[in-house]
């Protein structure tokens, strides 16, 4: 692959061959130690860049993502979409509008369209107890803008 | 673009004939132990020089490919819908080993899209249609089902896609023809090379409508205003029908122009167009 080289190597290549002695290769060893470090820098630098420009707010990717930096063996954080219930409303005496009420269940205000969320990111208790920080900054750096999450435990 | 080889090592050489220190290094010979050196050290910057550059241009490419979740790669992804192929693990791409490029194309079954904003926020509204004989039609409900999953694994976290896959809006045309009697006969055929120039234009002017293209009546006018034998074209009532909720609710009249529901329209009949003097 382009990305990979070997400096060391390299020197030793370009060298003519009755030249190949220990003493001058160890000396062009020593000036490309710095060469050589900046490979490798570059390398991981350059590996972190992809990884961060594959993976975006995409269910699948987002997902993917999280379970490579979290639960690399088990893989099992998933993602849902929010609850999106409408709000129930009763009136006052005063007003004379009298609703009947079939069965209503008590929610968190999380769970309604207007104030609610729109995706719940599922996570195994024992990594949402370690590394929620962690998960949330990671989980911000990757979803669409305007998006509101929280993080239930499975 | 990278320096090359070359220029690195002549600038090495020039520091060192610059340098009062290095004055005893002046041999010219081209295998003056020296220059050897510095030219290995110039071809490893000069390595490193190119995959840097070939980094920028991968990196570039990839930002410029990168999925926005604009409205408009939502349609783009419609479009590459494959039906029967199952998306790779993690991926929004689909696992088309071991098929033919024919199985390809022809499980690609959605051939139109329009993507727009919904009425609530965060919703998006992904109208789509495929085509049966030539013509466009719903998708069916299985097809459809399919469509749904894809969605919810490709879409943006958060975000909701509604699927508008219906049968088309059904428009009903009421029309006066003021005909000239040299060239159109009382049943609207051309009296020279028969058939019927006016209902030809029409179904011509619904196929150039795009796909969740607006109809505006204005050009409907225009085009048959241009047929031979047209004097006046005279619009009494246009009106649409869609789906609501499983069939055709009553029609709604059209004053200057519409967007069909389902993202296309269909004429019922030509029965309501008459032709006077």
């Amino acid at each position: 692959m382009w990305y990979k080289l070997d400096v060391y190597r390299l020197g030793l290549l370009l060298l003519p061959v009755n030249l190949r002695k220990q003493k001058l290769f160890a000396y062009i060893k020593a000036l490309l130690l710095p060469v050589n470090d900046l490979y490798d820098l570059w390398a991981n630098n350059r590996s972190d860049n992809i990884y961060k420009l594959k993976h975006n707010g995409q269910v699948c990717y987002l997902r993917k993502s999280l379970n490579d930096e979290f639960d690399t063996t088990l893989r099992r954080i998933y993602i849902g979409n929010g609850n999106k219930y409408t709000r129930q409303y009763i009136y006052t005496r005063a007003e004379q509008k009298p609703k009947f009420l079939g069965k209503v269940y008590l929610r968190s205000r999380t769970d309604y369209a207007d104030t609610g969320l729109d995706f719940i990111v599922y996570v195994p208790t024992n990594i949402v107890d370690t590394r929620l920080y962690e998960l949330e900054a990671w989980i911000d750096s990757y979803k669409e803008g305007v998006k509101r999450y929280k993080i239930e435990k499975i | 673009m990278p320096r090359s080889i070359n220029e690195i090592h002549d600038k090495i050489l020039a520091d060192i004939a610059n340098n009062a220190f290095l004055t005893d290094l002046n041999s010219t010979s081209a295998v003056a132990i020296f220059r050897l050196i510095a030219y290995i050290v110039a071809v490893s910057i000069h390595m490193l020089e190119l995959m840097f550059y070939q980094h920028k241009s991968e990196v570039s490419e990839l930002l410029y490919n990168q999925k926005s979740g604009r409205l408009p790669w939502y349609r783009y992804m419609a479009l590459k819908f494959q039906y029967g192929f199952d998306l790779l693990p993690d991926s929004d791409e689909f696992d088309n080993t071991g098929a033919t490029t024919t199985e390809i194309e022809s499980s690609k079954i959605i051939k139109y899209a329009a993507v727009n904003e919904g009425d609530q926020q965060g919703v998006i509204v992904v109208k789509i249609a495929g085509e049966s004989n030539g013509v466009l039609a719903p998708i069916t409900a299985q097809e459809q089902t399919s469509v749904e999953a894809y969605f919810e694994e490709i879409k943006y976290a958060g975000s909701r896609i509604n699927i508008i896959n219906f049968l088309p809006d059904q428009l009903y045309l009421t029309i006066q023809i003021f005909r000239d009697p040299l060239v159109l006969d009382s049943n609207g055929n051309s009296i020279l090379n028969g058939g019927r120039p006016v209902e030809t234009a029409i179904n011509e002017f619904m196929k150039e409508l795009p796909f969740d293209g607006e109809l505006i009546l204005q050009s409907l006018v225009d085009k048959l205003q241009v047929i031979e034998g047209v004097k006046i074209v005279n619009l009494l009532e246009v009106k649409s029908s869609w789906i609501e909720n499983g069939s055709y609710g009553t029609p709604s009249l059209i004053t200057v122009k519409r967007i069909p529901e389902s993202g296309y329209f269909e004429i019922v009949n030509f029965s309501n167009i008459t032709y006077v003097v």
